[in-house]
């Protein structure tokens, strides 16, 4: 098992997708989704914005369940909409279970990075506090799970997405 | 799986339609914000509880047929044919069903042919078979419980304020017997005039 | 090959609540397995002591095995009956009680609670109705105090808690049998009087007797009063 792949992929200057499930379907559905926005952006020059993105990405993974071969992918997508200046994050399921939310985990760590949020996140919480929280949640995950994982981080902006460094 | 109910009320010219706002992932609470009732038009509002995926699916499907309903008609779908339509939208996967039992529940314009129409809510089980009930129906995972308090509560022409306080303390109530359902609920009722949207803070257990 | 199966649900569904001074204790009069009724009169409802009242649901053979045991009493925990409790009576302090158990002893001293077939159904309208859960209090009201509704109130509750039960539960209906407790030198008007009973709250087609004491150590006007309440339910 690789404990230092890189599960977050850069889709678009606004937007960024984590992801976690089946080895071989992450890359295969993380690639047919960055390169469906690519087409959707030279067709129209315009950037699917995060809440359209989430929309397109989650009815590929609810047509995909039911379909012969489904994939086996969960995801994590963040996004800055440069028109409404928002910022966006969605969770979904393989079945195409879209959650919106001002923070979400996913995967092993489930249970203390969500319990590490509820407890420090707030909505006013600034950007530099922000990322502080993801260390922490980063630093419980690595204290309780068993598994040694190494971590990445991106954050995304009106600038677009930028590497985190998480130490 | 993901959990989550909806029960909607007959009243004295009027209906409501609530939901509780749980989205879960087995016993793992994902989010508080997850509403599972949405409008189809000024005076009608479907509630979708069942399996979160299908919620989504289901609603944005019907969404697109009442487009088209009311380009072709230049009119607004009724909740009759509504029922119908959501009917014959459920009965298309009748062999790999939507996991999802809808409540409709509308509040029909006056017609010449109908000049005074009723309160009107009805259900569906999985694969479209329809229920009109003349007093409440309920669907999701705290259907025995919604039953229970419905009944015992619900009484015939309530005014919209005392339905309101029907419908709410009867979600209220069921939910914090489920686990599967809470973390909130929205309540809607529907009157000749107008339509109230209320948020109900609830137990975060 | 299907192993043999020692139990049998027989549905119907029992209920009890305390008042300050009084309990009530009630339980439906079917039987049934699966779909077929075996009975429309089985009687879940047991007066035990001269002060306490036992309601038994689950298999109905256990049931009245535990019944007649308990009153030799005797204990069984390895193969245990597979029944739910309630006992409802007054305590040494004069207050009522209900206390619930499950099959294997556990047990818990409640305001209120309901169990068997329709314990989903009766549960969360009791948590609303008796512990006033999810109401707020208007301004300048008093209190809520669960443990404190006056009988009448208390008696129409369960009757309206057993209808909604019989309307949506086929294991639910036939009749309704309510033992009413009472404390030494409560008057029993209330239930008793012409007044009481003429009453808009009084539940309708209800019979009330009055029960022979089950002590024999009771002085006069110090005894424990138990009432035997009757009321049919639907039958469908």
């Amino acid at each position: 098992m690789k404990s230092d792949e890189n599960k977050i992929r850069t889709l678009s200057p606004g937007l960024a997708l984590a992801f976690g499930g089946e080895p071989g379907d992450t890359n295969n559905f993380v690639d047919y989704v960055e390169r469906n926005l690519r087409l959707y952006q030279i067709r129209n020059n315009t950037e699917l914005l995060p809440a359209p993105a989430s929309a397109f990405i989650r009815k590929e993974l609810a047509n995909s369940i039911r379909s012969r071969s489904p994939y086996a992918v969960n995801l994590l997508l963040g996004g800055y909409d440069k028109v409404h200046s928002e910022a966006h994050l969605y969770s979904i399921d393989l079945y195409g279970t879209k959650a919106i939310l001002p923070y979400a985990a996913q995967g092993l760590g489930i249970y203390v990075a969500l319990s590490t949020m509820d407890k420090y996140w707030y909505p006013e919480i600034t950007r530099e506090e922000a990322e502080e929280l993801l260390r922490k949640c980063v630093a419980e995950v690595k204290l309780r799970l068993a598994y040694q994982f190494t971590f990445n981080a991106v954050v995304i902006d009106k600038d677009g997405v930028k590497d985190l460094p998480l130490l | 799986m993901n959990g989550g109910s909806v029960v909607a009320m007959i009243g004295k010219d009027c209906v409501a339609i609530a939901s509780d706002l749980r989205l879960g992932s087995q016993a793992v609470g994902l989010a508080s914000n997850f509403e599972k009732v949405f409008p189809v038009n000024d005076k009608l509002f479907i509630g979708l509880s069942g399996l979160a995926t299908d919620t989504y699916t289901l609603r944005e499907s019907l969404r697109f047929r009442v487009n088209m309903y009311r380009m072709k008609e230049e009119r607004e779908i009724t909740p009759e044919t509504f029922t119908h339509l959501v009917s014959s939208t459920l009965y298309e996967k009748r062999f790999g069903p939507y996991f999802i039992e809808p409540v409709v529940a509308g509040l029909p314009d006056a017609t010449p042919l109908n000049p005074n129409p009723k309160p009107f809510i009805s259900t569906m089980d999985t694969i479209g078979c329809i229920t009109t009930p003349k007093d409440f129906a309920v669907a999701g995972t705290a259907t025995d419980k919604l039953y229970g308090v419905a009944e015992g509560l619900w009484e015939p022409d309530l005014e919209p304020e005392d339905l309101f306080e029907t419908i709410s303390q009867t979600i209220l109530n069921a939910m914090d017997r489920d686990a599967l359902s809470g973390w909130g609920a929205v309540v809607h009722v529907i009157s000749k005039d107008k339509v109230v949207t209320r948020y109900l803070r609830g137990r975060m257990d | 090959m299907s192993r043999f199966n020692p139990y049998e649900e027989n549905g119907g569904s029992i209920l009890a609540i305390a008042g300050q001074d009084f309990s009530v204790i009630a339980g439906d009069t079917r039987q049934s397995l699966n779909y077929s009724i075996q009975t429309r009169y089985a009687q879940k409802v047991f007066p035990l002591t001269s002060s306490a009242v036992l309601a038994v649901n689950g298999f109905a053979a256990d049931g009245k095995n535990f019944v007649k045991r308990v009153k030799q009493r005797l204990e069984r925990r390895m193969f245990p009956f597979y029944v739910y409790n309630i006992l409802a009576g007054i305590e040494e302090d004069g207050t009522g009680a209900v206390y619930s158990f499950d099959p294997v002893g556990s047990y818990e001293r409640e305001a209120c609670r309901g169990a068997g077939a329709a314990q989903s159904l009766l549960q969360p309208f009791l948590d609303n109705q008796i512990y006033f859960k999810n109401q707020t209090l208007a301004p300048g009201a008093e209190p809520f105090v669960p443990g404190r509704l006056p009988l009448s109130t208390v008696l129409s509750l369960v009757v309206d808690a057993f209808s909604s039960a019989t309307e949506r539960h086929i294991e639910v209906g036939d009749g309704l049998e309510m033992y009413v407790v009472m404390a030494p030198g409560r008057s029993a008007d209330d239930l008793t009087a012409e007044e009481a009973q003429q009453a808009k709250e009084w539940p309708s087609e209800l019979t009330v007797e009055e029960m022979e004491s089950l002590g024999d150590e009771q002085e006069e006007g110090k005894a424990f009063r138990v009432f035997r309440l009757s009321r049919p339910l639907k039958r469908d």
